[in-house]
């Protein structure tokens, strides 16, 4: 066996190019429905199970795995927002807790979550360093984010302007970190969290400047009198919020009226879940309530129907692909002729030259099958939050 | 040594036909075997190495007679006592020249492989002129090289019984006279019997006995009847 073995390696080793580019075909062809079964049966887990760990949710009628999908996974949402009353209706309402979310923004590519602190231990999340965000213009990183923006406890980030030519739509803030969370290894590690009054000031809904009662150059104000003072564009919003300023930031309008994309619903029990969705299922209003589980579960259903498409049609190439690899080695033999003629003349024993080409292919399959087996591990680490990324 | 007894043989549907009725080589001999292309030269070394069986009749190798061996047996029997040198040398492109003359110790584990047969395998190499050259592959040696690891490989088993098919017919007169020094050399020392094919007409002097196949063959009625 050591002997053959030795012949069969060095033969390999000498036809390094060819043994590579047999190994790496038949690793492609092992890989294909092998990593793409392990793919889609992780990824599948993983989006159950953050579904199944949201309750219920809330948010404006329409697509309901467009509200799922945003929610769970902070995507700016297609669909419109609810009023802020929803959330206030629900907390009166005495059957859960509510938690709004807040998607419209960024940093960067990194997801602003305007939402309260109730999120922290409904998702369980720890800190890592800092505190919790406790005033107006603070924010806590998810630890990805916090590496990716590279930010550290008392630095601070800027949210994404939404559009150069939207004159009406957000502004840069710029929000002090005060906590970096701990890795998770969800989504939560993406996002940056800050209360949902900040990302209120992000929109725009509320804002501070300068007192105009206090501004003495006139061309900054368009009316002036004992009651009021009307100021012109030239008055200039604050971009940070600031314990010198903070006092200065004020709402326009009733907040019961702000923008809300969603609200996590943690219903006490099960019997106020029912009741929730009872009570939503016979609104008529823009609202609609939905277990993220169940809408997942569909997706799922849909991916695992493409997944089996998918591994039956590599299947069939990997047959096809497998019998050319068996003619090619059957050409390969023949071609050898002459040197395995030679072994046999010089007195090779019973079996030999048999255990030689076997032990050849052996060691290609199974060098084959280990590489096959890395690309899914690496396409487990690597391969998830695409997939993520993709449905999302 | 070697006896062959009214041995008789054949190719399935073809009309040569190959006859000896009686041929001793005696131990330490050196038997030249010539005749033109395709007349038998090679079948009649393929029969005394037992490559080939002959169709009938007995082929004797030191009181063992080879019809009564199995084929494993008969290979057995040619790795310890025989060594085999091809007109086209038969090196294996993938070895390195060391792992190409210990060849013969690897692939059949009637023969032991230890360190003393790396030294011996080191140390016909290095009597061949190619120390230096141990784990160069054969497509990085001259023709000539090529035919001495052919050589040592032979050799390096201690073979009792050198049997060659035309060794010196690709050299050059300088290679081919070195090739042949090195065979009878060996030959002489450890009074090993050779059986050569050769086309060669100037090296006939160095052997003992030369026959001509042409005398146990059909090939010369066969062409004169189909000239």
């Amino acid at each position: 066996m050591g002997n053959s073995f030795y012949i069969a390696w060095k033969y390999l080793q000498f036809y390094w190019g060819k043994t590579l580019l047999l190994i790496l075909s038949i690793a492609l062809v092992i890989f294909i429905p092998l990593g793409l079964n392990y793919l889609v049966n992780k990824g599948s887990a993983d989006l159950m199970d953050r579904a199944e760990k949201t309750p219920l949710i809330v948010g404006a009628k329409g697509s309901e795995t467009e509200l799922s999908l945003s929610s769970l996974y902070f995507k700016k949402p297609k669909i419109e927002a609810l009023e802020y009353r929803e959330v206030e209706k629900l907390k009166s309402q005495q059957l859960g807790k509510p938690i709004p979310l807040n998607l419209e923004y960024l940093v960067k590519e990194q997801p602003i979550v305007g939402t309260t602190s109730d999120y922290f231990e409904f998702r369980k999340l720890q800190l890592k360093e800092g505190r919790r965000m406790a005033i107006l213009g603070e924010c806590v990183m998810g630890a990805k984010a916090a590496e990716n923006l590279n930010v550290k406890v008392g630095g601070s980030v800027i949210s994404s302007p939404s559009g150069a030519f939207d004159v009406a739509g957000s502004f840069p803030l710029k929000m002090s970190v005060v906590g970096i969370l701990a890795e998770a290894g969800t989504p939560d590690d993406e996002a940056i969290f800050t209360d949902i009054k900040t990302s209120w000031v992000i929109s725009g809904k509320a804002h501070g400047h300068q007192d105009l009662q206090q501004i003495e150059n006139d061309s900054l104000l368009l009316d002036k009198n004992e009651s009021q003072a009307v100021a012109s564009p030239a008055v200039l919003s604050y971009t940070e919020i600031t314990p010198e300023n903070i006092n200065s930031f004020h709402f326009h309008g009733d907040p019961s009226d702000y923008p809300v994309n969603a609200i996590i619903v943690q219903p006490n029990d099960r019997k106020s879940g029912l009741m929730l969705r009872g009570r939503y299922e016979n609104e008529q209003d823009a609202a609609q309530m939905l277990v993220p589980a169940e809408v997942i579960a569909q997706l799922v259903d849909t991916m695992i129907s493409v997944r089996d498409l998918l591994i039956l049609a590599g299947v069939i190439i990997g047959i096809a692909c497998l019998a050319i690899l068996a003619f090619v080695f059957a050409l390969s033999i023949k071609l050898r002729k002459a040197e395995l003629t030679t072994m046999k003349h010089i007195g090779a024993a019973r079996n030999f030259i048999g255990s030689v080409l076997s032990l050849e292919i052996g060691i290609v399959l199974i060098s084959a099958i280990i590489i096959s087996g890395l690309l899914t591990l690496l396409m487990g680490n690597f391969g998830i939050p695409l997939i993520e990324k993709f449905i999302s | 040594m070697i006896q062959l007894k009214e041995v008789q043989f054949s190719y399935p549907g073809d009309s040569f036909k190959l006859s000896i009725p009686r041929l001793d080589i005696g131990r330490s001999e050196k038997l030249a075997i010539t005749g033109p292309s395709g007349c038998g030269k090679t079948t009649l070394l393929n029969l005394i190495s037992g490559i080939s069986r002959p169709g009938s009749g007995r082929i004797i190798l030191e009181d063992i007679e080879l019809s009564e061996l199995s084929e494993q047996d008969i290979k057995d029997l040619r790795l310890v006592k025989m060594g085999l040198i091809f007109q086209q040398f038969e090196l294996l492109d993938y070895l390195s020249v060391l792992d190409n003359v210990m060849l013969p110790f690897r692939i059949n584990p009637i023969l032991n492989l230890d360190d003393d047969i790396k030294e011996r395998a080191f140390s016909v190499i290095s009597s061949m002129g190619l120390g230096d050259k141990l784990k160069r592959y054969p497509a990085k040696l001259s023709q000539g090289e090529r035919q001495r690891v052919s050589v040592a490989r032979a050799l390096v088993t201690k073979p009792e019984v050198l049997i060659c098919d035309e060794p010196t017919a690709n050299l050059d007169p300088v290679n081919r006279d070195r090739i042949l020094d090195i065979i009878d050399s060996y030959c002489d020392e450890t009074k090993t019997t050779l059986i050569m094919v050769t086309h060669d007409q100037e090296i006939l002097q160095r052997f003992h006995r030369i026959i001509n196949i042409l005398d146990y063959s059909n090939y010369k009625d066969k062409n004169e009847l189909n000239g």
